[in-house]
């Protein structure tokens, strides 16, 4: 065994553990055994391990931290159900639970400035923040978006006799079966679209109402634009609304079964 | 999920709970992984917002934590703004075991400097790896990787985290031992890990 292969193994151990008993490692746990220079080895490696991960904690919290943070929470709770029973009586259709928004430290700090901040503010804030144009961070967040109405909403079917009140972009090879209205879940006015087919992943298209330019691409890109952690993420913006596709899953295939191969793609 | 019952002033007992007992944990994890105490704050509220949605999901309350940490993950991936070139990235083990020093001198800024260069394939293990003192079969398992891709990306991520950290002075001491045990100084390979040419890619 040179060093090379010696050092690999030696460090998927972790400092004080027995690491070294798991059968893949039991040519590095012989070497270790009967050379006592490869014991030498193991002994700074894992000294370094222990040093590294008592520093891995030491990260000092920013002061207010807990306070801050019930504090927001406590208010995108509020802001979820304020949301909630105001689109339940907007509309018939069951309005599902808010996906609760990350309110950015920055913004929060500049709005919370002050103790005169009342709650008053706050929600007036909130509020205006809803108006404000959809941009790629919160587009890359849709899949909460997604993972709400799949596990939770109410979704109608799609029928000869309503198919015709819905566009959808030219882009798609499938007309959806169901969809709901996601304007609970988006923050703004939103239909979402099942675009499952069968034997494929759960897949969802959002369509969200926004005249401001967002900046995206006129039509739906060749390959997601993100791809992580089982979800792919694609978004583009056509006559005054921004369309997002979220599919469960991070195989590009997947993403573009749901696409038309005749149509012009973003690259 | 907000109960209705519940007054709007003050999230549930077990959300204010969740946070007097992990708040502080996630916010240092979260900040290792983004590297920004504001993306951290972020990041954390992030996770409890979701963990409220998905209390129910929480069967083992002894497992919240890793939960939770899970959560945190899937956060912090999906607010990455593309996905990383990691291909482009070159880390490798240590070629010489004499070069590892016998311990190490840093402060918590170069320790995030040097996680900071890691793509996010390798950062997720190592940072799983010290800070949830997860063994490279767990990490595996709440990464859904194959085993061998984890103890890859272990391996040469600890490597690479050790030569970033590792002092000049020191550097050069590993060196001049080097040297001792071997005059010609020509028979050990140089110094890895190292990160270079772009056009080269790490097989995975």
């Amino acid at each position: 065994m040179n060093d090379r292969e010696l050092i690999a193994g030696l460090n998927l151990c972790r400092p004080g553990a027995d690491d070294l008993q798991h059968p893949e490692l039991a040519d590095v746990a012989k070497q270790v055994a009967s050379d006592p220079r490869a014991q030498a080895i193991h002994v700074r490696i894992d000294r370094i391990d222990t040093t590294v991960r008592a520093a891995m904690h030491e990260v000092t919290l920013p002061t207010g931290f807990e306070t801050r943070l019930l504090s927001r929470i406590r208010d995108a709770m509020a802001d979820q159900t304020d949301a909630s029973s105001s689109t339940a009586a907007k509309s018939n259709v069951t309005s599902q639970p808010q996906a609760p928004t990350v309110v950015s430290r920055r913004r929060w700090l500049a709005w919370s400035t002050g103790a005169a901040a009342t709650a008053a503010t706050v929600a007036a804030v909130i509020f205006a923040l809803r108006d404000t144009p959809l941009d790629e961070d919160q587009l890359h967040a849709s899949s909460q978006w997604h993972d709400a109405l799949i596990a939770k909403s109410k979704w109608l079917e799609l029928g000869r006799d309503n198919l015709g009140d819905h566009t959808f972009p030219s882009e798609l090879r499938w007309t959806p079966r169901r969809y709901c209205d996601a304007t609970s879940v988006v923050g703004r006015d939103a239909y979402a679209y099942d675009l499952t087919t069968p034997g494929g992943p759960a897949a969802t298209l959002f369509v969200i109402q926004q005249e401001d330019n967002a900046h995206l691409s006129a039509s739906a890109p060749l390959e997601p634009h993100l791809r992580t952690q089982g979800y792919s993420i694609a978004y583009w913006q056509r006559d005054d609304a921004i369309y997002v596709v979220v599919v469960e899953s991070d195989r590009v295939e997947d993403y573009r079964m749901l696409l038309r191969t005749s149509v012009p793609l973003a690259a | 999920m907000a109960d209705p019952a519940q007054p709007l002033d003050r999230p549930s007992p077990n959300v204010e709970a969740l946070v007097a007992e992990h708040g502080a944990v996630l916010f240092r994890y979260a900040y290792r992984l983004s590297g920004s105490s504001a993306d951290a704050e972020d990041l954390t509220q992030q996770v409890f917002l979701t963990a409220i949605q998905k209390l129910d999901q929480l069967r083992e309350p002894a497992a919240a934590r890793a939960w939770l940490c899970a959560v945190l993950r899937r956060a912090y991936l999906r607010r990455r703004r593309k996905p990383q070139p990691s291909s482009n990235f070159e880390i490798d083990v240590e070629l010489v075991a004499d070069n590892i020093p016998d311990d190490l001198n840093f402060d918590g800024e170069r320790l995030q400097r040097a996680i900071d260069e890691l793509p996010d394939d390798f950062k997720l293990v190592l940072v799983g790896f010290y800070f949830e003192d997860c063994s490279y079969k767990e990490l595996a398992e709440r990464l859904q990787l194959p085993i061998g891709t984890v103890m890859s990306r272990l391996s040469r991520a600890k490597s690479f985290l050790r030569a970033q950290l590792v002092e000049p002075e020191q550097s050069e001491a590993a060196d001049a031992q080097k040297s001792m045990i071997d005059p010609q100084n020509n028979v050990h390979e140089p110094k890895a890990p190292h990160r270079t040419s772009r056009s080269r890619g790490v097989a995975r």
